[in-house]
């Protein structure tokens, strides 16, 4: 695998082979072990000491199947500790299948012009003067890009969110349609790119380097076990391509945990009209996309492509997070009014989610009233302008609730919670607490064991643990580029060994399910210890008060995990 | 008794084939628990299907009393 390093204060590019501690790593793994080893941890993220990994997954690049996430990690500006965010689109399986391990941009410009980095199929790399696109909103960019250097290359962008530096800017990621849809939102990466004043990485589509597998056929058999399990399973195969990230509307309000008009319900009047089965029906009805192929390798479509009225593009893909975010926090019930608020942020280049709850923030503050979708939208506008309400606005939550002196602001380590309210799912509690990204359901999500009857919700027992597991688990399918909606195989067990099998069969390892969650732990491990070094402690492993105090309806619950109880995850 | 159920996802158009999958109501015999409703429905009362009553997950033990309303989901991994 070749790492190429990029020197944004002498405008020097190096590439070499990838050190051999660093060979049998992808994804979350290696940027994370790369962070904790040659990053700072008490650097400015927005300065010359931080640096941008961008590292497809360990798999990504092969023919197993839903391994196109690309992994982009720095210290984020947004939790003052490391932070890894992947996308989906197409970026991961390409670099993977040029045999790129990592991209490491270094360093800052020492003005603040603009460059390009761009990779060429023959593996090439240049850095393009880029003052033209300086102020540009993602699609018109990606468009223009498109243009002058070809129509079908991969790009990762930022918007002017990202040339802001603010904490809840986004790399957005083309899509197979070569759209800017898809999205490292969280923690600030946009921000991380835009201090080191690149605006895209442009990486040409038809690269391949020789795959390299220790067995190529045990490989090819374990890929096609697990595409089976795939098609077959009731949610990636059923669920996934019919209603999209979409279909947990229903259930996780059935269950009480939707954070509503910035968590103060957990239930939300008019939940039908946002559905996952309206979406999908409005989207049908308009002759839309409901089973988009948003990513390279994806067998599981969950992705959408959202028509207005007209039958005109809006956006894709329309997501449950988003949903929440820009309509459960902000009680906002119109898919049309959503979709735009989800358009708008790709096209500034901002995470939705941060976003929308930056916004549900100020309307519980009494900037606007909860529902008030012009509002919403003016909000967006004044962070694409970049005036100080804007600024505030696009450092997400926290500064928001500083700005409006509102002591309810549902975010840890600086980062939003996501769409399942940690009163009415103890667990993601503990998840969103210790979790080392701050409060991300990405990084140890229980919905699952809910619903699936395993764990009781609104219970303490178990959660600590369940959640430490899924935390180690979640580790694991970031190291290797697999996407997360599509690694809910990994839990039946012919799923679980055909995963494994996979990894063995690249890496030519024998490695049991225990080996793999022994480097999960090394990779948690790394990403505490760079934490500590820089200034998080336990009592930043902790949900705000407000979490503690104010009974969630309909449950009425409050958060029953202590800090003792956080402090289990990995202490023991 | 009568009970209300909804089915939500796919359940209706991947397993009901024969029942109507509009929101309907059933008729079960008084002492019935959900595990009866799952056999009657033939929905597979395994981890990948929830039904919900009173915004929790019921488990098959739990009785059913007339006029209940039961909501079926696919578990769901996350978004
Ligand atoms: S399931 Fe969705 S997010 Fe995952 S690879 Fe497929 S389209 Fe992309």
């Amino acid at each position: 695998m070749e790492i190429i390093r990029v020197d944004m204060s002498k405008k020097e590019i190096k590439t070499g082979q990838m050190p051999p501690e660093y060979e049998e790593w992808g994804g979350r793994g290696l940027t994370s072990l790369m962070i904790h080893d040659e990053v700072n941890p008490a650097c400015d993220p927005l300065g010359p000491e931080n640096k941008l990994i961008i590292a497809p997954g360990f798999l990504s690049g092969t023919g197993f199947v839903n391994t196109s996430r690309v992994s982009i990690g720095a210290k984020s500006p947004l939790t003052g500790g490391i932070k890894e965010s992947n996308a989906g689109g197409t970026a991961g399986a390409l670099l993977g299948r040029m045999g790129i391990g990592c991209m490491v941009i270094e360093g800052s410009s020492k003005d603040d012009s603009l460059h390009l980095l761009k990779i060429s199929n023959t593996g090439g790399c240049e850095l393009i003067p880029a003052d033209e696109y300086k102020g540009m909103r993602t699609y018109r960019l990606v468009e223009s890009l498109h243009e002058t250097y070809g129509k079908k290359n991969t790009i990762l962008c930022i918007g002017p969110a990202g040339e802001f530096q603010l904490s809840s800017a986004s790399i957005q990621a083309t899509d197979m349609d070569g759209r800017p849809c898809r999205a490292a939102g969280r923690g600030g990466m946009g921000a991380v790119m835009g201090s080191k004043g690149i605006k895209a990485v442009i990486i040409e589509q038809g690269g391949k380097s020789k795959a390299e597998f220790a067995d190529p056929e045990a490989f090819k058999t374990a890929g096609k076990t697990y595409a089976n399990i795939t098609k077959e399973h009731p949610f990636t195969g059923k669920m996934l391509p019919a209603l999209g990230t979409a279909g947990l509307v229903g259930p996780v309000n059935s269950l009480g945990a939707f954070p509503t008009r910035n968590a103060t319900q957990g239930t939300m009047a008019g939940w039908e009209e946002i559905s996952g089965e309206s979406l999908a029906k409005m989207i049908s009805q308009r002759k839309g996309n409901p089973t988009h192929l948003g990513c390279s390798q994806c067998i599981v479509r969950c992705s959408n492509e959202f028509l207005d009225s007209e039958g005109q593009y809006v956006t894709s893909s329309l997501e449950y997070e988003t949903i929440w975010a820009m309509g459960g926090m902000t009680g906002i019930t119109d898919l049309d009014v959503i979709a735009n608020l989800d358009f708008l942020s790709d096209d500034i280049g901002l995470d939705t989610m941060n976003t929308g709850v930056a916004i549900g923030v100020a309307m519980d503050a009494g900037q606007a009233e909860f529902g008030d979708s012009q509002a919403a939208l003016e909000m967006m506008e004044e962070i694409a302008a970049g005036s100080e309400w804007g600024r505030a606005l696009g450092n997400g939550p926290d500064q928001v609730g500083k700005h409006l002196n509102h002591h309810r602001v549902p975010t840890v380590k600086g980062q939003s919670i996501a769409a399942y309210d940690p009163r009415g799912m103890q667990g993601n509690a503990v998840t969103y607490a210790t979790s080392t990204m701050g409060a991300d359901h990405t990084t140890g999500n229980l919905v699952g064991l809910y619903l699936g009857g395993v764990l009781d919700p609104l219970g303490t027992e178990g959660q600590v643990e369940a959640s430490r597991n899924a935390q180690m688990m979640m580790a694991m399918v970031d190291w290797t580029g697999l996407c997360l909606l599509a690694s809910a195989p990994v839990n039946t067990p012919d799923g679980k060994t055909a995963f494994i099998d996979a990894v063995n069969a690249k890496a030519g390892t024998k490695y049991t399910f225990e080996d793999l969650m022994a480097k999960s732990i090394q990779i948690l491990k790394a990403e505490r210890a760079f934490n500590r070094s820089a200034g998080l402690s336990k009592k930043d492993d902790r949900l705000p008060d407000f979490f503690y105090k104010e009974p969630l309806p309909p449950h009425n619950k409050v958060v029953l995990l202590s800090g003792e109880d956080m402090d289990r995850v990995f202490d023991s | 008794m009568k009970i209300s159920v909804t089915f939500m996802g796919t359940i209706a158009r991947d397993l009901l084939g024969d029942h109507d999958p509009a929101n309907q109501v059933i008729d079960l015999p008084d002492g019935a628990t959900l595990k009866d409703l799952f056999t009657y429905l033939r929905i597979p009362e395994c981890r990948e299907y929830a039904a919900i009553v009173e915004k929790k997950v019921g488990k098959p033990e739990d009785p059913l009393s007339d006029g209940m309303a039961v909501t079926f989901f696919q578990t769901v991994y996350g978004g």
